[in-house]
């Protein structure tokens, strides 16, 4: 218990501030997949002229929230 | 003394009368009538799309024509619009945020970033739920779309034929200024019923699965 207490002392605030950062922007590239997902099934179920606009802004937003997280890996 | 009241005998009826009973073909003659007279939206926004074009949907069979494609009302979308409007200016205000400064800039600019990738993902989301959840009329059956969450569809149809009986609800003064409402399909059988929420001009609707019936 002690070491813990000695262990949570010493971390470094920014650390842990890091690695909750890392792990919501991980979070979002997840979410961002399953996105491209449920467009994909709404686009076979509902065919429209727009069906594959809506598909390439999907895929657009997977990429941003790569490379969101790529960077914050990066630069944090 | 004449007589008060004398029923009609068949000399009575005019040569050229109509039998009262249909014959099959009618039907499908009235619905050919009905498709040809709509006009063709091209609209890929519309949230009433008659005779939509290039619209076609899972299941469709090969001689099935979507005559009518329902969304929400545009207004239904307001407050999500003006809602997304007011959190894109927001980062102006952080710097109002005694919190804000404290952080490195790397950390600011991680929470700008990340402000601006949920927004994006906030409208997206809604969007995809106002564009992919139809209610669909073709010359055969009705279509109700539904998709609820990320990875949840569910689509409920019923034949024109077994629709029993079509219900409108258009409650309240904002409904009947901007003319949308409910429209509720009861159908013959254990099937469930079909519900359009919010849609545009619920009274032609109700006309056209009338007409078509």
């Amino acid at each position: 218990m002690e070491n813990l207490t000695n262990f949570l002392l010493s971390a470094n605030v920014w650390l842990i501030a890091k690695f909750f950062v890392l792990l919501a922007f991980f979070v979002y590239a997840c979410f961002a997949f399953i996105l491209v997902r449920q467009v994909s099934m709404m686009i076979e179920v509902v065919v429209t002229n727009l069906g594959s606009l809506i598909k390439m802004i999907s895929i657009g937003l997977l990429i941003v929230a790569i490379a969101a997280f790529i960077a914050m890996i990066l630069f944090l | 003394m004449p007589d008060l009241y004398t029923a009609k005998t068949d000399a009575d009826k005019p040569i050229n009368s109509v039998s009262p009973t249909k014959p099959e073909t009618s039907i499908s003659e009235k619905k050919l009538k009905i498709i040809n007279e709509l006009p063709v939206s091209t609209n890929p926004f519309s949230a009433f799309a008659l005779n939509p074009s290039g619209v076609n949907f899972e299941n469709q069979k090969n001689d099935e024509t979507v005559l009518l494609l329902l969304r929400q009302h545009w207004g239904v979308n307001t407050a999500w619009i003006l809602a997304g409007i007011l959190f894109f200016f927001l980062p102006w205000l952080f710097k109002y945020f005694p919190g804000y400064y404290l952080l490195p800039e790397k950390y600011q600019l991680a929470v700008f970033i990340g402000w601006y990738l949920l927004l994006a993902a906030f409208v997206f989301e809604k969007f995809l739920s106002w564009f992919f959840n139809v209610g669909i009329v073709t010359d055969r059956r009705v279509v109700d779309v539904d998709f609820f969450g990320l990875l949840y569809k569910e689509i409920s149809d019923a034949e024109l034929d077994k629709i029993e009986d079509v219900t409108l609800k258009q409650v309240g003064a904002i409904r009947t200024v901007f003319d949308f409402g409910d429209i509720n399909i009861q159908t013959a059988g254990e099937k469930a019923n079909i519900e359009f929420n919010d849609v545009p001009h619920p009274r032609r609707v109700v006309k056209l699965l009338e007409d078509l019936r």
